[in-house]
């Protein structure tokens, strides 16, 4: 289970995400939530709208893994990825997150934070960012 | 562990009388990738370095599993080795004195940061010659194991 | 298809209303990734062009499966935009004359090849911007539909 840092939880609550989905032989769809809720270390939460449920809700059916990029200013100063298996229950997407990235640009471009333990990851961040408290 | 001197004779790049390699990395989830590797070298005695230019999954592999295993691959002569040890890419823009097992980034990127600058790959025929290269770092293995891969001793420990 | 004026305006380089996007693609089974793109171009109207500076799964992805969604990440007010179509990497090495979908590797290169030429890559905030760069070839996105990610109409078409 990959364990969301308190500055991933920030950020990821106060600007949501684009949500790339596919079908299982690949053809992307990506939709955008502009707000979402983490809860506990691995779960984040959004609510969709009708339109957003019909838009991938086949995708979801077929292939429910799926991954997750911060929105808006997030998208510069909050650069991870997050991957993980989606529940689609009524408007409800929940994603329980399994796989966290680093995507700063430079040399830890991907690297993979999931694995590390957490003190290495607070550790990174503080190295890595200015801020590593929520958004301000 | 430090290399013997027969070793370090060997382990360069072709041009200059060493070999070709292959270097295997492999995903968190134990999924493998063997890709050879021209432009190699021995970094001090205790390091191998090779060019990140067109690492793919070798990258990604490293970046969630920082360990790998590089193997002799041509021409072998009788030098059936295998070296195995932490593994990563000292990528351009890392801090200079970052520190990989005793090998110090800034110094492996001055010697080895602009590979076809120094050793361009002018043994290699013009039909397999990348055409352009773009460095972006040096992959870097701290050998901690060295064993044969020698059919009938497989496995068996060299140093 | 052919991008509005306002489109095109968002996503040329050097535009006063410049855009970070996203890029979305996906492996052959399913997999996806979701990738930062700051910089983007327009070229006949109807292709985006963005420079390939540390795309990893990216490339993995586009070399087995050649299909993305780029999506307008911030600033996004009034430009809730998904362009999905063909895509494929032109990279240093092609041969000037390969084609995809009416584009040439030799015209990409020629003047996308070296992005910083084009625009300063010096215009962010130096903890997020990136030490050393550098550019391996140019991702190619031919525009077949455009949809809205627009929360109440996600996936209704615009173009």
């Amino acid at each position: 289970m990959a364990i969301l840092s308190p500055r991933m939880k920030g950020w990821l609550e106060r600007f949501g995400c684009h949500i790339g989905t596919a079908t299982k032989s690949g053809f992307p769809t990506t939709i955008v939530v502009e707000q979402a809720a983490v809860e506990g270390d691995s779960v984040v939460s959004f609510d969709l709208t009708d339109a957003q449920v019909n838009h991938i809700k086949d995708n979801m059916q077929e292939n429910p893994y799926v991954a997750l990029a911060p929105h808006a200013i997030a998208s510069i100063r909050a650069a991870y990825q997050f991957k993980g298996a989606a529940t689609l229950s009524g408007n409800t997407l929940k994603v329980d997150v399994k796989e966290i990235y680093c995507t700063k640009p430079g040399p830890e471009a991907a690297l993979r934070l999931d694995t590390l333990p957490q003190e290495h990851v607070i550790k990174f961040e503080e190295s890595r960012w200015r801020d590593v408290g929520p958004p301000k | 562990m430090k290399m013997n001197a027969e070793m370090l004779n060997s382990l360069r790049a072709i041009g200059q009388g060493g070999v070709v390699v292959h270097l295997t990395t492999c995903s968190s989830k134990g999924v493998p990738n063997t890709v050879g590797e021209r432009f190699f070298s021995a970094f001090g005695d205790e390091h191998l370095v090779i060019a990140d230019m067109f690492a793919q999954k070798t990258k990604v592999n490293l970046n969630e599993n920082p360990f790998g295993v590089i193997t002799v691959a041509h021409p072998v002569k009788g030098r059936y080795w295998a070296f195995r040890g932490p593994c990563m890419i000292i990528m351009w823009g890392e801090d200079e004195n970052f520190d990989f097992h005793g090998a110090k980034a800034g110094d492996v990127l001055r010697e080895w940061g602009d590979w076809a600058s120094k050793d361009p790959p002018s043994e290699v025929p013009p039909d397999i010659r990348p055409p352009a290269v773009c460095q972006r770092g040096v992959i870097t293995l701290k050998v901690d194991e060295a064993y044969s891969w020698k059919p009938d001793i497989s496995g068996e420990k060299l140093l | 298809m052919k991008l509005t004026d306002e489109m095109k305006n968002v996503l040329k380089v050097g535009s006063d209303s410049s855009v970070v996007t996203y890029i979305t693609t996906s492996s052959c089974d399913g997999s996806c990734n979701v990738h930062l793109q700051p910089y983007t171009d327009v070229y006949k109207d109807e292709f985006i062009f963005a420079p390939d500076l540390f795309a990893q799964k990216t490339k993995i992805n586009i070399n087995e499966n050649r299909l993305a969604v780029l999506t307008i990440a911030h600033p996004s007010e009034g430009k809730t935009w998904a362009f999905r179509g063909p895509c494929n990497l032109i990279q240093w090495g092609h041969p000037p004359k390969f084609n995809f979908h009416g584009v040439t590797a030799g015209d990409v290169l020629e003047k996308w090849g070296d992005w910083g030429s084009l625009e300063s890559f010096d215009s962010v905030d130096d903890d997020i911007k990136p030490k050393a760069i550098g550019q391996r070839g140019v991702f190619v996105l031919k525009v077949e539909e455009v949809y809205s990610y627009k929360a109440d109409e996600s996936g209704s078409k615009i173009l």
